[in-house]
């Protein structure tokens, strides 16, 4: 079924809507979910969750591309599951890797504790990947949006994972450069 | 700042560039699907595969240019959907009259056999398929199904119908594609 058949289901309140979401993009939710929490049952827990919290958002909201709607809300969800776990020390998964990656970015600032708005940050972030050139742009987002292992992204774009690995890096060291002029480190 | 700010905060980048990130994938695995390195190959197997590669990709390009005729895929989670959409989208077809799937199931035991043909094959080098995807992502399904076409628009042989069908899963979507199909055994009964 087509995506714009799907939300107007939802704006129907129609119960069609979710499990047609749930054919369609469980799997890919599921593949989000799972490339950070690393656990079958949580991550199925996360896509379920997804459903409600899309039942709960549309109306009003009426998404652009609902793939990547589902797909922040999937990551989201997963995240905040992330946090829970690491309360409870049940660590693991690719995003660790992908932590201490981005730690990298923030090593050597003048003020960690520096007061942000997460608006703001959000804003830095997004006019950051929107200007990075469309290989590192696609890379960047494939490593720490989607939390794909490095093999995965180079597997990808038929790049070597040295390659992925230098351009995340580079791209890391242009996002630090980027925080530190804005005044978040 | 935490890192785990810095990576919830990546959740504001706009959706357009999130979906070229796929749409670059998708592209660069057709690209990569329709390039051979004739250079990088140089035993007789290898040369035979790129053959066929290279048969199977005119054969697809005849397709695209509308020479030969093309399943009607609607991918699907189920493989099982996937093949029945593209049997009934025969029906839009000017020369079918009318279509009719009768029995539809995963083969396992085609699958497995199918599966130990290509593990290691040159053939599946050449697309990509490593032995961990075409384990968890290939399967067969075999179907029974009656057609019958205006024969003053095709000389394709009608009645009831048995073919395999070979399926690959793409890992992004969950959706199942027929990627091959073995020749049609057609009789008269109906």
């Amino acid at each position: 079924m087509e995506d714009c058949r799907i939300i107007e289901l939802y704006w129907q309140k129609n119960a069609d809507a979710i499990s047609e979401t749930s054919s369609k993009y469980g799997a890919y939710c599921f593949t989000i979910a799972d490339h950070i929490l690393k656990n079958a049952e949580d991550s199925e827990e996360c896509v379920n969750d997804t459903w409600l919290h899309a039942w709960n958002a549309m109306p009003p909201q009426r998404p652009n591309v609902l793939r990547m709607f589902l797909a922040k809300i999937t990551r989201n969800l997963s995240i905040n599951r992330f946090n829970a776990r690491s309360a409870e020390k049940r660590g693991g998964g690719e995003i660790i890797l992908v932590l201490d990656e981005l730690a990298d970015c923030l090593a050597g600032g003048t003020d960690a504790e520096a007061a942000y708005e997460v608006k703001e940050l959000e804003e830095c972030i997004r006019r950051f990947v929107r200007g990075l050139p469309e290989r590192d742009g696609n890379v960047f987002v494939r490593r720490y949006f989607f939390t794909e292992p490095v093999s995965s992204i180079a597997g990808r774009y038929g790049l070597t994972e040295n390659n992925v690995a230098v351009i995340l890096s580079r791209t890391r060291k242009k996002l630090k450069d980027k925080l530190a002029n804005e005044g978040y480190l | 700042m935490r890192s785990i700010d810095l990576y919830t905060a990546v959740r504001a980048v706009d959706d357009d560039i999130l979906e070229r990130s796929e749409t670059a994938a998708y592209n660069h695995k057709n690209r990569e699907s329709k390039t051979i390195k004739f250079g990088k190959r140089r035993s007789p197997a290898a040369l035979i595969a790129a053959i066929i590669v290279l048969l199977a990709l005119c054969g697809f390009t005849a397709y695209e240019l509308g020479l030969f005729d093309p399943w009607l895929q609607k991918p699907s989670a189920d493989p099982l959907k996937t093949v029945q959409s593209a049997i009934e989208g025969q029906a839009g077809k000017d020369y079918t009259i009318t279509v009719r799937v009768d029995e539809i199931r995963i083969d396992e035991a085609e699958t497995a056999r199918v599966k130990a043909r290509y593990i290691g094959s040159e053939l599946a080098e050449a697309w990509g398929w490593t032995e961990e995807y075409l384990e968890e992502h290939f399967i067969v399904v075999w179907a029974k199904y009656y057609v019958e076409y205006d024969h003053t628009k095709t000389f394709l042989d009608d009645g009831s119908t048995e073919q395999y069908f070979y399926l690959t899963e793409d890992v992004k979507t969950g959706g199942w594609i027929i990627v091959e199909n073995d020749s049609p055994r057609t009789t008269t009964e109906s």
